[in-house]
């Protein structure tokens, strides 16, 4: 995890987003703790309100539970949660802006389909 | 009322003002950022709260009560300033037991441990500290202490990278098991603006804002454009400050952010505290 | 309560270091002296007038000024009020002195006894009074020293270097011209004896060589009072100079 505490984003977002991320890459599996409050407050100097907050966030999503007097844990199902709901934001996260930018530069939709294809042929990732 | 209530504070040295009537309110359990440039009369402030300076006019409550010169009020406070206040020919044990005489809620194994840490040598005389060690030191006493209210004046002077990180590392946990009122005076906004709930800004002895960082951070945006569109949005709102490249013009701008027809061109950003410190002080002396 | 007494702790545990480095100097600057004349003169039964009171007066004088230096600092970071600091500082007086006294009365009368030494007391009074009023007179007076060099070292911490010296100078000036002045050209012969035999009556000298101790018993009581309370009355208003 990295957190830019002088950044664009608000930090409860940014430590939401990024143990969003943590819990979909396998980094804390289902129903596995993840770090406390003050543990990630200590460690990137951030206010430990300000973590709880975006630690409510992934709790009001599903995503997180708590277990009373013992922490945080990683929800069952949270990983097909979070797929679930990126694939959601997938059009207007990453579509429209690719759209946006081919408009300015004239890339054709065709073209832009094309590239796409090319995309895929060159490794996919 | 708990916290620290400061009323129409107003305080000259000779025929500066240093302070002029100060009002501000610093609330139980909160971790503030008391900023301001250097003489802008942070540590005025905090040494009248801390009873060392008196007031010319106005009042300070703590927990509802008058603070100064009021033995009950200050047991309750601890103020770690950059001046130094200790005997200085004393050792640094000694000096720990004599703060745990003083202070019902001082934790001398607290102290000792975190000495161990910062592998501060309690053996040694305060004068024979090096500047680091000291604030070192100061520190040391201050985040053993279990007080409602604690004050930092600069904490990190003259300390290094890992023993600043060590610093808020310490301050953060012992928060976060007994939460408390944190003022933290500085003007190295960038190191403390992820920990400060609320911001505290003063300047030329006038308080400019006293706000909730993340509000304040939501109702502040950067527009950069061509100027004479830049210019033409900011009619009306406030802006607090621009930069200016060529055509090219950033402007710094309070209140919420909207978008209006002729807009479409613009670039709108975020703009981070220490940046809106810098615009706010820069400008200087207008209240909003 | 807890805290008062933390700070009265202190204060007295923090100074008492001081007073045996000042016995070591004292003592051992007496030795050589007394060994220098009795060497030199080939005489063993020397008198000396090395007077322990003044000494002593010097070093609660010191005391008192360093006892608002470093210590207001120092408990004004712990927390403390001014009143606080006050009681404290006028308790740490009160113990320099009972200790100095005792140590001076108790010395004095051993050395008279050895013929090597008479006491400004001694002097004053007589060799005959008893132990305890010479303690209590020399403590009076100790604590009388204290309580104005504590004034002293207020009002100048008040007023800044400048403005102090000014002060004292002018203060200075009427007590080395103005009042020899007055004595000698404005009273007249009966008037300026009245005015001597009141001096040495407050200080206990009667006339006809009669001793009253009770007197310097008030008049250093009256001086601690009156120092005391207006010690209290600026350390009340002063801020600390950071």
């Amino acid at each position: 995890m990295n957190i830019d505490t002088n950044g664009e984003i608000p930090i409860f977002i940014q430590i939401a987003e990024q143990l969003e991320d943590s819990i979909f890459t396998g980094v804390f599996q289902e129903e596995e703790k993840i770090p406390s409050t003050n543990e990630i407050s200590a460690l990137f100097n951030i206010n430990p309100h300000t973590v709880l907050k975006g630690m409510n966030m992934l709790v009001d999503q599903g995503i997180i539970y708590k277990k009373r007097g013992l922490g945080m844990y990683v929800k069952e199902g949270a990983v097909q949660k979070i797929r679930t709901k990126r694939q959601g934001e997938f059009l207007t996260k990453y579509i429209e802006p690719l759209v946006k930018e081919a408009n300015k530069l004239s890339i054709s939709k065709k073209n832009l389909l094309e590239l796409i294809e090319r995309g895929y042929d060159n490794g996919g990732n | 009322m708990a916290g620290i209530e400061i009323n129409g504070v107003t305080k000259s040295f000779e025929d500066i003002k240093a302070l002029d009537n100060v009002t501000v309110t610093f609330e139980p359990e909160k971790i503030y950022g008391f900023l301001g440039r250097n003489g802008a009369g942070k540590s005025t402030l905090i040494n009248i709260i801390a009873n060392r300076l008196f007031a010319d006019s106005g009042s300070i409550m703590i927990d509802g009560r008058p603070s100064a010169e009021n033995m009950s009020i200050h047991d309750k406070i601890f103020c770690m300033s950059e001046a130094d206040l200790y005997d200085d020919s004393m050792r640094i044990r000694d000096i720990f037991k004599w703060t745990g005489r003083f202070y019902d809620n001082f934790d001398i194994d607290k102290a000792l441990e975190i000495s161990k840490k910062f592998e501060l040598d309690t053996g040694k005389r305060f004068k024979t500290l090096s500047k680091g060690y000291q604030s070192i030191f100061k520190l040391t006493v201050a985040l053993s202490l279990n007080v409602p209210y604690l004050i930092f004046d600069e904490p990190v002077l003259g300390l290094d990278a890992n023993h600043r990180e060590m610093f808020y590392d310490i301050m953060l946990r012992e928060y976060a098991q007994s939460p408390r009122t944190i003022i933290i005076a500085t003007h190295l906004i960038e190191e403390v603006s992820g920990m400060i709930e609320d911001v505290v800004l003063i300047d030329s002895g006038k308080i400019l804002l006293c706000e909730e960082v993340e509000k304040l951070m939501e109702k502040s945006y950067c527009v950069a454009g061509l100027a004479s569109q830049v210019d033409d949005y900011c009619r009306g709102k406030e802006v607090i400050g621009t930069d200016a490249l060529g055509a090219l013009k950033q402007a710094y701008i309070l209140g919420e952010r909207e978008k209006i027809v002729g807009s479409e061109s613009l670039q709108f950003s975020q703009v981070n505290l220490q940046k809106l410190f810098i615009k706010l002080t820069e400008k200087g002396g207008e209240s909003i | 309560m807890r805290k008062l007494k933390a700070a009265i702790a202190y204060e007295c545990l923090t100074s008492f270091k001081h007073i045996w480095i000042f016995y070591g100097i004292t003592f051992s600057i007496v030795g050589i002296i007394l060994i220098i004349i009795g060497i030199s003169t080939g005489d063993s039964e020397v008198r000396g007038t090395i007077s322990l009171e003044v000494n002593s007066m010097v070093y609660v004088g010191i005391l008192g000024v360093l006892g608002f230096k470093e210590d207001f600092k120092m408990l004004m970071q712990n927390g403390f009020t001014r009143k606080y600091i006050f009681i404290a500082t006028l308790s740490l007086f009160a113990f320099i002195s009972s200790i100095l006294s005792l140590i001076d009365t108790i010395v004095s009368r051993v050395l008279h006894e050895a013929m090597l030494y008479d006491s400004v007391f001694g002097g004053l009074y007589g060799f005959d009074q008893p132990f305890i009023m010479n303690w209590l007179i020399l403590f009076l007076f100790y604590l009388s020293v204290c309580c104005i060099m504590y004034l002293g070292v207020l009002t100048v911490n008040r007023l800044g270097k400048r403005k102090s010296l000014v002060i004292g100078l002018g203060l200075l000036l009427i007590l080395a011209l103005l009042l020899p002045a007055i004595f000698r050209y404005v009273l007249d012969n009966s008037a300026r004896d009245t005015t001597v035999e009141l001096l040495l009556k407050s200080l206990g000298i009667l006339p006809g060589g009669r001793v009253a101790l009770v007197n310097p018993c008030i008049l250093f009581i009256a001086l601690i009072g009156v120092f005391g309370l207006a010690s209290y009355l600026v350390i009340r208003r002063t801020e600390l100079k950071i």
